[in-house]
């Protein structure tokens, strides 16, 4: 398919969808790694292998990018992410093997996976609920030890907002199963990682979202790092990648004031369900099971 | 309204920012010269469509050049393609440099249980960097 058009249209072609992806990622509030992988894995021609490593290094360098900005405004926690990051950034180094040794002889079934978590991906963007500031009446002792409380300063109501959080143990064994799907399939984890903090931990939901956006920076290293050194990541999809969605998060920032926000987000919840599809189909005509 | 951030957490924004700036240049420019041909590739872009489509696994049987794997790549260096490697392997090891940066600040504030989170999280990330748990060789 890809062998009919000069080296660069594809490349070029990606650059031009991961520029509309950053925007919309931005107006509808999710990272760009997890448009990338099954969009791209589904109506690109490129092997799916190097598409979770493109993905990979797309989520990698947005959340690097983020990461000093909410650092320095304490929107990202560095004593709440590092626990989640240690859990996150080891089981994304598991899922990333276990994705790779897959799909060796079941490149299907990894497709396959893609779309059943994609669809679901979709499902959670679109049902979970937020909480603002959640009630946590009592801190657990685990973050009681560990001093993970915070405070910041809320523009919108003009004053110092105090937090803390609970259930942490149970929290952080869900970081554990966010890291291996990460790994896995190549996707940025935000939309994973803000319920987890927020609705589980109890963080306020300004600190959920920054820190979740850090974290990303830490658990995609490591699972960056198998498909680097597992020969996946190609130059030619990655960096145009990168370019295309850095440059289309900046225009999504100055769009996203006149934009409605809940209609894209419907746009992107209904993109990721076409993806997920695909790649079901995809993925069972590929193992066969289609006949 | 300034609400104080811990020292530590100010280093890590520091160099994150510095690094994700020097990141982003090194992977524009070395780029440029993949693309632009300045430097002669591995495996020319123009070869890559017919590669991309199929598994790493049967790159060396389509290609007739074996594909370096690992850290391999640093003794490629000299073909454009590879080069591109410097900017992607310096991004993702920058977390590896903001944490081990903030262990000494951590250290000194006498926080142990923090100071061990992140000599911990280096180790792993040190261990996923190094390639001995890698999928594919």
């Amino acid at each position: 398919m890809s062998a009919e058009y000069t080296w660069w249209f594809w490349p070029l072609v990606l650059f031009v969808l991961t520029f509309v992806l950053g925007i919309l990622a931005v107006m509808a509030g999710v990272g760009g790694g997890v448009l990338f992988v099954p969009i791209v894995g589904t109506y690109f021609p490129f092997h799916i292998d190097f598409v979770r490593g493109a993905g990979l290094i797309v989520a990698l360098t947005g959340a690097l990018a983020a990461g000093p900005g909410l650092l320095r405004c304490n929107l990202a926690n560095l004593r709440l992410a590092m626990p989640c990051a240690l859990i996150a950034s080891t089981f994304a180094i598991i899922g990333g093997i276990i994705g790779l040794m897959l799909s060796k002889d079941y490149a299907w079934l990894i497709r396959l996976l893609l779309g059943i978590t994609v669809i679901l991906i979709a499902i959670v963007i679109l049902k979970a609920k937020r909480a603002e500031f959640p009630e946590v009446k009592e801190p657990d002792s685990l973050s009681k030890a560990l001093g993970i409380m915070g405070i910041y300063y809320d523009e919108a109501l003009g004053k110092e907002v105090e937090w803390k959080i609970h259930r942490t143990p149970q929290s952080l064994a869900i970081f554990a199963l966010i890291g291996i799907i990460a790994g896995m399939f190549g996707l940025g984890a935000g939309w994973a990682n803000v319920p987890v903090l927020n609705l589980s931990m109890g963080a306020p939901l300004k600190i959920a979202t920054g820190t979740s956006k850090f974290l990303l920076s830490i658990t995609d290293t490591s699972a960056a790092w198998v498909y680097i050194n597992g020969g996946r990541v190609l130059p030619l999809i990655t960096v145009p990648s990168v370019l295309g969605i850095m440059l289309g998060s900046f225009v999504g920032v100055r769009v996203l004031a006149k934009a409605k926000p809940s209609f894209v987000k419907i746009v992107v919840v209904a993109m990721l369900i076409l993806a997920g599809l695909s790649s079901i189909y995809k993925g069972l005509a590929q193992g066969g099971f289609l006949g | 309204m300034a609400v104080e951030v811990p020292k530590e957490q100010k280093l890590y924004a520091t160099l994150l920012y510095w690094g994700s700036i020097l990141g982003i240049v090194m992977l524009v420019a070395t780029f440029a010269v993949y693309v632009m041909g300045v430097v002669p590739a591995y495996i020319e872009p123009s070869e890559l469509p017919k590669l991309w489509e199929i598994s790493i696994y049967e790159w060396e049987h389509v290609t007739g050049k074996e594909v370096p794997m690992g850290w391999e790549w640093i003794s490629m260096l000299g073909y454009s393609d590879y080069l591109c490697y410097i900017g992607i392997a310096f991004l993702a090891a920058l977390t590896i440099i903001c944490y081990m940066a903030i262990i000494p600040v951590l250290l000194a504030k006498k926080d142990m249980a923090f100071a061990a989170i992140a000599v911990i999280q280096v180790l792993v990330l040190l261990l996923a960097m190094s390639g001995v748990i890698s999928a594919g060789h």
